[in-house]
């Protein structure tokens, strides 16, 4: 009887038990499922069929954010900006209402896992989605729109300082600040902009990239204050440019961010014959090679250089959530291991089931914002009516900046066949000779299957199968010299590159 | 357990609210952001245009012209930290200023385009007794344009917003500036530190 007194007073909490692991299995599927698109992307997983995964993963609401985060960044390098605008928008609302601290979730926490937080993102996102979002309403041509995004990032860096000085103070940002100031003609406001970018990344000890040199030296020059641009110009040993306006501003957007892993560790702690369990989220080694695009004008080739490592950014916020994060999860320990302890007590089978339910349940809060790319880079072309290449691994191709985002491409003429292929093919990260000739193989056999035709012209067809008869060596050349934009227009360009898509995305101002 | 009990009855409850509707009255002042609102917009425009009303430019141009003066809204620019849709404050406008009736308005330069396709196609396919001529629209004697700015003071949990809405009106016979009209909002928002 005494047995039977026991089981029918454990058994609802051993149900509480299994359904809270029910409920947060969930919760960690839709993570797996985001960091595999996230490791298949790094492996040339094309974009579009990206988005799709990723539209059709169920997500959480406590994941909300996170997923209209990755959504939006997505949506932005696919040229998609208006529904980036749209998904952004959503989870800058849902981070901004879950600023205060919630009650439940931090019982949740110590007393199951972290997952059962809402996602609020981390500073670096808090202040990244005004980039992003800055970006895409540069992109669809909206000034205004974008000055609003750098506006508020503003004041989220300046929330953010409040507690920290170095979190979430993104130099990206605060350059791109200083871009869209400078394209609205707000020079002050643009030299102050640059002079914070600059700021940070002296506190951080990393090189200054070239074009941020140039804007500082420029912008103090043209706002009349000379003495400063002189004292730039000595300390980056470059001088004035040229010209202040038709200027090509290009933002780069490099690999894909390192995966979060968990790191678990399980203990027999046999004087109470219990099993305690501590999961714990974490970074593996910093394995990213940075890639740079490089830019041929007249004046030279001009590359790429980095502005925000989003590799070390999102270690660093890690870094500072850990002291916070560890001793949660000392605490949940300390709780699950009292009531399996007080339920072994009672009924060593049933304080061993609880004890199971307890390890299981003890899962790392691996939600960040996953999609984002390792580096972000720029580079600042001056060019007047001339043309720009760009070449970068991702394909050959031809924007006419008066046409917006016309995209075709150059060199071999009707490449555009090329185009699609190479979608597929571009290469990695740690890109090898292996995957560079299987990508030009696949680019042979796309050509002869898809592009020849009966209906195609004899130039055209002449044409494929000059591009057939060429060497791979050949075909790495073709590839790896790439893009044309012809700024033709007499106005200041933003264009931005992403390693994920070969489209290159320009907007005029 | 009991504790566990207790969390999940209530993440199970809070999931049990459902949608409702209540119909309010449209110049009803409701504040959920902070951020500027209909009521910003609305109040705005009455009290600017009660001030470009009054004031002596509107006696001086119907002494010299013998006519109300003919006003154009040009455009209104937001610099603000909010992505502000300045349409509806620039309708606000035309509607107040429209029905005091002591200016006469005229259509904007989208509207203008619309107008004279819409009159070019008469001009094709209407009778001669409704067709009108081209050549015949009035021209603004003055254009409102202006700006509005917000300064944003926010800690963790309170923000103070100011904002400022500068509004000019130019003469477009000698750019003249006939009158120059602020308005000024400050409102202090406090978020809870703690939320359920």
């Amino acid at each position: 009887m005494g047995n039977v007194a026991i089981v029918t007073t454990v058994k609802p909490s051993i149900f509480l038990l299994a359904l809270f692991c029910f409920i947060l299995s969930g919760c960690a599927a839709n993570n797996r499922d985001v960091s595999e698109v996230a490791n298949q992307l790094r492996h040339n997983l094309p974009i579009e069929t990206a988005l799709t995964k990723l539209e059709a993963i169920k997500v959480d609401k406590r994941s909300s954010a996170q997923h209209e985060l990755n959504l939006g960044y997505l949506q932005l390098v696919s040229g998609d900006y208006q529904n980036a605008i749209t998904n952004f928008e959503k989870a800058k609302q849902t981070m901004t209402s879950l600023q205060a601290i919630s009650i439940s979730e931090n019982l949740a926490s110590a007393t199951v896992n972290e997952t059962f937080r809402n996602y609020s993102g981390w500073p670096t996102d808090q202040v990244l989605v005004h980039g992003m979002m800055a970006m895409a309403y540069l992109l669809n041509n909206d000034l205004n729109g974008a000055r609003v995004e750098v506006l508020q990032a503003d004041v989220q860096m300046n929330k953010l300082a409040e507690t920290d000085q170095t979190q979430g103070q993104l130099a990206f940002v605060r350059y791109l600040a200083g871009v869209i100031y400078e394209l609205n003609d707000e020079y002050d406001s643009s030299l102050i902009s640059y002079r914070m970018a600059f700021n940070i990344l002296t506190t951080r000890k990393e090189t200054i990239p070239a074009p941020l040199q140039q804007s500082l030296i420029d912008l103090t020059s043209r706002v009349g204050l000379a003495d400063e641009s002189k004292d730039y110009q000595k300390q980056f040993s470059r001088g004035l440019s040229k010209h202040y306006t038709n200027k090509q501003f290009v933002f780069a957007f490099d690999g894909v961010v390192t995966q979060m892993q968990q790191a678990k560790s399980t203990l027999w702690w046999d004087i109470d014959d219990v099993y305690l369990s501590v999961a714990l989220p974490k970074f593996p080694r910093n394995n990213y090679v940075e890639y740079p695009f490089y830019i041929h004008s007249e004046e030279g080739e001009i590359v790429t250089q980095s502005i925000e490592s989003i590799e070390k950014r999102a270690r660093e916020d890690l870094q500072a959530r850990m002291p916070a994060i560890s001793a949660m999860a000392l605490a949940r320990a300390g709780a699950k291991f009292q009531t399996v302890k007080e339920l072994n007590k009672k009924d060593n089978v049933l304080g061993a089931f609880a004890n199971i339910l307890t390890i299981m349940s003890e899962v790392a809060d691996l939600r960040h914002w996953s999609l984002l790319p390792s580096s972000i880079q720029i580079a600042i072309s001056y060019e007047t009516t001339a043309t720009l290449q760009l070449s970068s691994r991702y394909g050959q191709q031809f924007i006419d900046a008066a046409n917006g985002q016309q995209i075709e491409q150059v060199q071999e003429i009707e490449i555009y066949p090329l185009e699609s292929t190479l979608t597929n093919n571009t290469t990695t990260d740690n890109s090898t000779s292996d995957n560079q000739l299987s990508a030009e193989e696949s680019l042979e056999e796309a050509i002869s299957r898809n592009h020849i035709t009966e209906s195609m012209t004899a130039k055209s067809r002449a044409l494929h199968e000059n591009i057939l008869k060429v060497s791979p060596t050949t075909m790495k050349k073709t590839r790896t010299n790439i893009a044309k934009i012809n700024n033709s227009t007499n106005k200041n360009a933003v264009v931005l590159l992403s390693s994920l898509t070969n489209k290159i995305h320009i907007a005029s101002f | 357990m009991k504790l566990l009990a207790i969390i999940l009855s209530v993440v199970i409850l809070s999931a049990c609210s459902g949608t409702k509707v209540q119909r309010i009255d449209a110049s009803e002042t409701i504040d959920l952001s902070g951020a500027w609102n209909d009521s910003d917009s609305r109040m705005t425009a009455e009290t600017m245009v009660s001030d470009v009303l009054n004031r002596p430019w509107i006696n001086r141009h119907v002494s010299k012209h013998g006519k109300p003066p003919t006003v154009i809204v040009g455009s209104i620019k937001n610099l603000t930290h909010e992505h502000i849709n300045t349409n509806t404050f620039v309708s606000d406008i035309e509607r107040e200023l429209i029905n005091s009736g002591m200016v006469e308005f005229v259509a904007s330069a989208k509207q203008r385009g619309d107008i004279r396709d819409e009159r070019k196609d008469q001009d094709l396919n209407s009778t001669e007794a409704t067709r009108n001529a081209a050549g015949q629209e009035i021209g603004a004697d003055y254009m409102l344009t202006g700006q509005i700015n917000t300064i944003i003071d926010a800690n963790a949990s309170t923000q103070l917003r100011y904002y400022q809405v500068d509004l000019t009106l130019i003469s477009l016979a000698d750019n003249r500036k006939v009158w120059v009209g602020q308005e000024k909002i400050k409102k202090l928002v406090e978020n809870s530190k703690l939320r359920y």
